[in-house]
């Protein structure tokens, strides 16, 4: 029986499979001819790309010669064109063409085994308690703006009703695209980070506008629509990494530069259009009066506070786009 | 702060119908807002024109009574009332005044269309001619864009120029240019000789466009809480007499028709005769206006402001109770006020409003200003919870209507606010103001108030001044925020 020295393996840039070769000798090779060791369909790829063999110096050591090739092989980023050698470390991904090379040595010792994520009970009990925490959130703030304990109860079945509904469509759509680039569904992975956007967004909004009517920070009421949009940039963050795990790097930086592109963007059109950033005027958000903090001034300071009212107008008056409308 | 689902019930569907009368009437961006029912028997514009050269209707005087909507202005009559109708004495009269009267046109200088028209009376042998300022405000704040004509009951026509106006009073001068003969002229009634409550004038002018007209009415004496003497005249006004004379049993002018009443009957208004007189006056040694009058107009408002601020700040608020809480409303001889009680559609909520205006509105070109609005939303729900109430509080204090964006008028508003107690009670209070392009120095205030001393009871207000200096703004703010006041139940 013939000993297994090595098993190298290929894949696409999703991570699929795409062949694996036992190596029972070395020298072995890499490329589109038939009569390499491993055989490739890339197109970018040579027909010899390159021969792997052992030092007999080094045996524990990959050595690396790379053939006739345009593109050259690329190791930790350093990319090595044709007739260069280097060594090829165990563990280390190696690409040439668009095919990422994976190489396992029978005498390297084998990696420990990985526990399985968290058990499928403790999900379900992770699902169902942020369901719960949704629903009771959906019905709570319907609740506080109920004036009618009757005609709350007759709405609380088209509310339930549309809250499955926007919340089955929102975390279906994530599933299928989880289905196309990943080959899982993750339904309910989808339902357990949506329905925490959704407390989040709560829980920053109650939080910024109680924090406003307590300290009389009127900034964080005006402005609790940017933290609110950093919680939904975390959340669409957390589905695009469930749909493409192995690409959270870029998806990360793909969405903090959405940020802050369009945060700005935002702001300076809030800015051109009405010279303002925000488009609350005051803080409208009032909390039973305990809640307060922030002291009471007395009237004649808060109308001198007022005179800056002339400047700011004086300032509207002079640049906000409208002084010359009748001209 | 109109509440999101009740208030619309209440109020939008009668204003709506009180706007399509207006747009019968070629009337007032106004109106709709601000709830007035008064329209200015003003200049007509062709058929199917809707604002197009019409000076707005000012926010006048709330006419709904205690409890109810107000009424539908359904069917302003529109043409003058046949001949037949009216009295012999009538017919006297328009006989005497008719070569006395003319239709003031103002004419857009590029294509030389009719903008709008209105009416005016000859005052003089030398050609001046009384009427309102908001026939004639086009050519006060325009005159590069506006030319005016008279036309008089036989079809002459000719230019005329603008010589002085009050905006206070919505009156104006014009002199018929270029005219040869002495003009036949209409005289004043003299002020000393009091008109009795019941009396018969005549009220004239060029309706619609349709042609010369006589309506009979009644004198009813001075409107009560009007900011300027205001004649109640119970006849009709038709849109196109503003500027027009009413005269008396002699043939004598005793005031100007001005405005009327969309929700009511034969409820029309005159100016009095003695300021069209002040104004003549005035005019007779006057230069023609001839370029833009935005200072002169400007300095007017500035005036009528410092009046009703002195009015203001002389008259102590008289408290209206709403519960604990005592909020400030004008002197009943201010201010005309009206309320609405327990709302039936929120069970768990007893909410009370109350509504003041006072009736000092100006037309200031293509618009009204000069006014000042109260309001107040007085809340007690002891059963919903402090966390729903705070709920229902801050949607009501936080959807109130404010100019965001600036337009060709005015800014856009700017904001301060802050928690304020002057002893007993604590308020968050909010102070916007927008200010005038080409009013310089005048500026729309509005207060925001929301009492934060209980959790399950409260107050909203709500103080509007419109065409108000800064400092004098803030005073009245002040005089405002400080008249709030607690007062537990024994």
């Amino acid at each position: 029986m013939t000993q297994l020295l090595a098993l190298i393996e290929a894949f696409d840039r999703h991570g699929t499979l795409l062949a694996r070769a036992p190596i029972t000798r070395w020298p072995f090779t890499v490329g589109r001819s038939l009569d390499c060791d491993l055989v490739l369909d890339d197109p970018h790829i040579a027909p010899v790309h390159l021969r792997a063999d052992r030092p007999m110096e080094a045996p524990r050591l990959v050595s690396i010669q790379v053939g006739q090739t345009v593109n050259g092989a690329t190791l930790k980023g350093k990319r090595y064109g044709s007739g260069k050698w280097f060594d090829w470390p165990g563990g280390v991904p190696l690409e040439i063409g668009r095919t990422r090379l994976a190489l396992r040595l029978a005498d390297a010792p084998v990696a420990a085994e990985q526990a399985l994520p968290p058990s499928s009970r403790h999900n379900v009990a992770a699902t169902v308690l942020l369901v719960a925490l949704t629903v009771a959130a959906a019905l709570g703030s319907s609740w506080l703006e109920a004036n009618d304990v009757l005609k709350y109860l007759q709405s609380l079945p088209g509310l339930l009703l549309t809250l499955v509904v926007v919340l089955g469509a929102w975390c279906g759509l994530w599933a299928i695209a989880n289905k196309v680039f990943d080959h899982r569904l993750q339904f309910w992975r989808h339902v357990r980070i949506a329905c925490t956007i959704v407390l989040a967004v709560e829980a920053v909004d109650g939080a910024a506008n109680l924090a406003a009517f307590a300290f009389s920070w009127e900034a964080l009421s005006r402005f609790d629509y940017l933290l609110t949009s950093l919680v939904l940039a975390a959340g669409i963050y957390a589905h695009l990494a469930a749909v493409l795990p192995r690409r959270r790097a870029g998806l990360a930086w793909a969405v903090g530069a959405v940020v802050l592109l369009a945060v700005p963007a935002w702001l300076g059109t809030q800015w051109l259009d009405r010279m303002r950033l925000s488009n609350e005027l005051y803080m409208s958000g009032l909390f039973p009066p305990s809640l307060r903090v922030a002291p009471a001034v007395p009237i004649s300071r808060f109308l001198q506070e007022t005179q800056t009212l002339r400047g700011r107008l004086d300032r509207r008056l002079l640049s906000d786009g409208h002084a010359d409308d009748d001209k | 702060m109109p509440f999101p689902t009740r208030w619309p019930l209440q109020f939008v569907a009668p204003l709506l119908l009180l706007a399509c009368g207006l747009a019968n009437a070629q009337n007032s961006p106004n109106a709709a807002s601000t709830g007035a029912p008064v329209a200015r028997a003003q200049a007509a514009v062709p058929p199917g024109a809707t604002e197009a050269g019409a000076v707005p209707a000012p926010a006048i005087a709330p006419t709904i009574a205690p409890g109810t909507a107000p009424a539908a202005p359904a069917a302003v009559p529109s043409a003058p009332a046949p001949a037949e109708a009216l009295s012999g004495n009538a017919r006297r009269i328009y006989e005497l005044s008719r070569d006395k009267l003319v239709q003031i046109r103002t004419l857009l200088r590029n294509s030389n269309t009719q903008a709008s028209t209105g009416s005016g009376f000859f005052v003089s042998a030398d050609g001046l001619i009384v009427t309102n300022f908001h026939v004639a405000s086009q050519l006060a704040l325009e005159p590069e864009r506006y030319s005016g004509v008279y036309v008089t009951i036989d079809g002459q026509q000719g230019a005329v120029e603008l010589l002085a106006f009050d905006v206070q009073h919505d009156l104006a001068v014009l002199r018929a240019k270029a005219r040869t003969a002495a003009a036949p002229m209409l005289s004043f009634r003299p002020a000393a000789d009091a008109m009795a409550q019941g009396e018969r004038i005549y009220s004239l002018g060029n309706p619609l466009d349709i042609g010369f007209a006589v309506t009979e009415g009644t004198y009813n004496g001075l409107v009560r809480r009007s900011f300027y003497p205001r004649i109640f005249f119970g006849g009709t006004l038709n849109p196109g007499m503003s500027g027009g004379p009413a005269v008396d049993d002699a043939g004598r002018v005793l005031g100007v028709n001005v405005a009327k009443r969309l929700d009511g009957e034969q409820v029309s208004f005159l100016i009095p005769a003695e300021f069209a007189q002040a104004l003549v006056q005035r005019a007779a040694h006057a230069q023609p206006i001839t370029q833009p009058a935005y200072a002169e107009v400007t300095r007017q408002l500035l005036v009528h402001q410092q009046l009703l601020t002195a009015r203001f700040l002389q008259t102590p608020f008289k408290e209206q109770r709403h519960g604990s809480y005592l909020v400030p409303v004008p002197d009943d001889a201010l201010a005309r006020c009206w309320g609405s009680g327990r709302d039936p559609d929120f069970h768990a909520l007893n909410l009370e409003r109350t509504k003041c205006q006072v009736d000092s509105d100006v037309v200031a070109g293509d618009f009204s200003t000069g006014m000042v609005r109260l309001s107040y939303e007085a809340y007690d729900a002891p059963t919903l919870g402090a966390a729903r109430f705070a709920r229902t509080y801050s949607q009501s204090f936080g959807n109130e209507p404010f100019l965001k964006r600036g337009n060709g008028r005015q800014t856009a508003v700017e904001c301060t606010e802050r928690y304020v107690d002057q002893g007993s009670l604590p308020l968050r209070a909010v102070i916007c103001m927008s200010a005038y392009r080409k009013l310089r120095g005048l500026y729309d205030m509005t207060v925001l108030v929301a009492t934060v001393n209980q959790p399950t009871r409260g107050a909203l207000g709500r103080l509007d001044v419109r065409g108000i200096a800064f400092d004098n703004g803030l005073k009245l703010a002040d005089h405002y925020l400080r008249a709030f006041r607690w007062e537990a139940a024994p």
